[in-house]
């Protein structure tokens, strides 16, 4: 655990460093409230907070309310030094933030218990923010490719498109259809299908660009959301996934050739930030490309 | 620089001084490079500092001690010349927080007389009105003093 211990006197500055490197954590000081802000702020941020309250210029109560105010970065537990005891100061102190106080003069024991209780309030914390992360990845992901799933990529095109409505720009929809999906699976069986789908997703993200966003649109269908762009871009990325995924056969055991549609439609070539009417068009598109033949991409027009 | 220390700190008048501050007994003071004023009593631990337990704050290690003493005793003027100011210039505010940052100090060492007279100030200085305060002020002074000569001798600084 990374501690800040913010005083600005010596005394008990040395002392509350001196004790905690020796139980084994972390340590940085600070002399007043803006170098504890500092601290709190900048690159490999303390968890847990030592904080007196009374520190010239900021003090620890203030360091503590701009500490909550901040609801984005990771919860910091604050410890407040003080040597008040009223009671009305203790509700000061909780309403601005802090976690715990601990009153001077404090012996090491009691210090060290305190934050044990720190420590626990803090895994338990990790713990649930890992479970979000896992929770959210597994909300917005597709488990077998990886990619998003559609529920994810579709919010992200309404995104994309309100924001290029915003900047005037164009926004492009791909989406890509495997061909011939169904004798894959008919022919090799579902395991090797799911291994085609998985290497066609890793083809079609490695061909778009950094930006681009790519889902698991369908069973078999894949869809691309590319921010600003326009049909000559949309077209060529499309193209360069459709060769990628046509130059290697997917899978090794056994190894099969496979091939993808794909329909690309574009708000400036079709006049349109409405997310329905663009995929109607990339849909519309793709049925073309499968009716000229397959392996190939085709452009919706208005 | 105000001073050195020679470490490691001399455990042997630590362990006079915790003694001396059992036994209530003060011992003699070894001659001072700053003259006590004459109505300071000369210093020992017994009622000014309790050094067993100010030692048990950093879990009896004596390296840490010696730099909390010698931090201490580094801050000390400048913490009595701001008191020193503030009451003089009326400040409350100013010398409130003075007088609580030398409380915090004195707690730290168990100094009894020097945290009841900081604490009193700043009382005094929380009502705002900093008339009458310049006794308080002296007095701080003179705890000060005592404490600062009795960590002095365990710190076993060089004259």
């Amino acid at each position: 655990m990374k501690i800040l211990a913010a005083d600005d006197d010596p005394v008990w500055l040395r002392m509350i460093e001196a004790m905690i490197r020796e139980w084994g954590d972390e340590v940085v000081t600070a002399r007043d409230g803006s170098e504890a802000w500092q601290a709190l702020t900048g690159p490999n941020r303390p968890s847990l907070a030592i904080l007196d309250w009374v520190m010239p210029g900021m003090d620890g109560l203030e360091v503590c309310r701009r500490l909550r105010d901040d609801t984005e970065s990771p919860y910091i537990y604050v410890l407040l030094l003080t040597a008040r005891d009223s009671k009305a100061d203790l509700i000061r102190a909780f309403d601005a933030g802090a976690d715990d106080y601990i009153r001077k003069p404090f012996d090491p024991d009691e210090l060290r218990a305190r934050l044990r209780a720190a420590g626990r309030i803090m895994d338990l914390q990790a713990a649930l923010l890992m479970a979000q992360g896992e929770l959210r990845q597994q909300a917005t992901h597709d488990a077998l490719t990886g990619l998003l799933n559609r529920g994810a990529i579709s919010e992200i095109f309404e995104r994309e498109l309100a924001r290029a409505k915003r900047e005037e720009m164009s926004v492009g929809v791909l989406l890509a259809d495997v061909d011939h999906f169904k004798s894959v699976n008919d022919t090799h069986g579902h395991d090797t299908g799911d291994e085609v789908l998985r290497q066609v997703a890793r083809r079609l993200q490695g061909a778009v660009r950094t930006y681009d966003l790519v889902g698991r649109y369908g069973g078999e269908e894949l869809m691309v959301v590319l921010p600003r762009c326009d049909d000559e871009s949309a077209f060529r990325i499309a193209e360069r996934a459709r060769a990628a995924v046509a130059s290697t056969p997917c899978g090794s055991d056994p190894a099969v050739p496979v091939t993808i549609s794909m329909g690309i439609a574009t708000s400036r070539a079709l006049g349109t930030f409405d997310a329905n009417a663009l995929v109607r068009g990339a849909d519309a598109a793709l049925y073309r490309a499968k009716n000229g033949g397959r392996n190939r991409c085709e452009l919706a027009t208005r | 620089m105000d001073g050195y220390l020679s470490k490691p700190l001399q455990i042997q008048r630590l362990q006079e001084a915790i003694e001396a501050s059992v036994a209530g007994t003060a011992r003699e003071a070894p001659p001072m490079s700053v003259p006590l004023p004459p109505h300071v009593a000369p210093p020992s631990a017994a009622g000014v500092w309790k050094p067993a337990e100010a030692l048990a704050r950093v879990a009896g290690n004596e390296t840490v001690f010696a730099e909390i003493v010698h931090a201490f005793l580094q801050d000390l003027p400048t913490l009595l010349q701001e008191l020193q100011s503030a009451v003089a210039a009326g400040d409350a505010e100013r010398a409130s927080r003075a007088a609580h940052r030398l409380r915090g100090s004195a707690s730290f060492f168990e100094a009894e007389p020097l945290t009841k007279a900081a604490q009193r100030l700043e009382a005094t200085a929380r009502t705002g009105d900093l008339s009458g305060a310049d006794g308080a002020r002296r007095e701080i002074e003179d705890e000060a003093r005592r404490l600062a000569e009795a960590l002095t001798i365990v710190q076993g600084r060089k004259r």
